[in-house]
């Protein structure tokens, strides 16, 4: 029986039912070139698998020193709110040089013409 | 019973960490740090295939991992979720490398030649490291799912609940990278 080569990564990789297994091994312990095959197929898996690092020794805690770094700062909640107190305020600063220029232009002119008129009386009995 | 309980409530599952993460605890995110470290490496180099920039890329992955583990909804395992993110961010880092000039990989650096061994562990040796060098010539699609496959030891299931794909796709991806291995591979031998 001629095996295809998708059942043979099958196979290998473990995904075959045991009894499809088992009919492949029984199979590769008579048929030379299907054995070849299957060691080809190894050989490759074990080539991926080489040469991955190990992490260092001090790797966790190096992440966990960043991440408490991290922690410390403000959160992305607490700068959106401090953003938006700063407009705020930036808002009522603006208000309020707008109220003092219009009690400057308007108002105080009124209150010293007021006052000015109310001292007519006064200077008329001089 | 009772030691048998207290070992249990010694060792936090993932669920327990990611709360703790969520709170902003970076002790939980060392200790996931210490669980999924190995085959976080082993991972990203499968993508990366360089030794040296595997342990840049795994830092950014679980700074990633804490602060933004209020993107992992809990419908999948956390660490179906942990591989995803690890996935993408060497691919990511593979897309920013493609911007920057080439620099000549050196995969080999530490690895046995198996010269010094018998005639047929070395021949075996010089074959691996072939496959090695055809790796590089896969697409990083390609990588990933064989780096899933054969560092992770990852089920086709499980594989396609990380990429988001149908196992059917799994399927077919790992039997296109292997199918280009093997052509690279022989085009070498030519």
């Amino acid at each position: 029986m001629i095996r295809s080569q998708a059942d043979i990564w099958r196979y290998v990789d473990g995904e075959l039912p045991p009894a499809d297994a088992d009919a492949i091994e029984a199979q590769a312990a008579h048929d030379p070139v299907l054995q070849k095959r299957i060691d080809e197929a190894r050989l490759m898996r074990a080539a991926v698998l080489e040469g991955a690092p190990r992490p260092s020794n001090g790797f966790a805690a190096k992440v966990a020193a960043r991440a408490q770094l991290r922690a410390a700062q403000p959160t992305q909640q607490v700068l959106e709110m401090r953003r938006f107190l700063r407009r705020v305020l930036v808002a009522a600063a603006i208000l309020a040089a707008v109220g003092i220029a219009y009690m400057a232009i308007e108002v105080v002119p009124d209150l010293v013409d007021g006052l000015t008129a109310g001292s007519d009386p006064l200077l008329e009995r001089r | 019973m009772l030691p048998v309980m207290k070992a249990a409530e010694a060792i936090p599952g993932d669920g327990e960490l990611v709360a703790r993460m969520r709170d902003g605890d970076p002790e939980a995110l060392r200790t996931i740090v210490e669980r999924y470290q190995e085959r976080i490496f082993a991972l990203i180099y499968g993508i990366v295939r360089d030794r040296h920039e595997v342990e840049d890329v795994a830092q950014e992955v679980f700074f990633k991992v804490f602060t933004r583990i209020t993107a992992f909804d809990g419908r999948s395992r956390f660490y179906t979720w942990l591989y995803r993110v690890a996935a993408n961010s060497a691919k990511d880092h593979l897309k920013k490398r493609s911007r920057r000039p080439s620099v000549a990989l050196d995969e080999d650096d530490g690895l046995e030649s198996g010269a010094t061994g018998p005639a047929d562990e070395a021949q075996q040796a010089e074959a691996r490291r072939r496959v090695r060098q055809a790796i590089q010539t896969l697409s990083p699609r390609y990588r990933e799912v064989l780096a899933l496959r054969e560092l992770e030891g990852m089920s086709y299931n499980e594989i396609a609940a990380v990429l988001k794909v149908s196992i059917g796709t799994v399927e077919s991806r790992l039997h296109r990278a292997r199918g280009r291995l093997k052509s690279a591979l022989e085009k070498q031998g030519d």
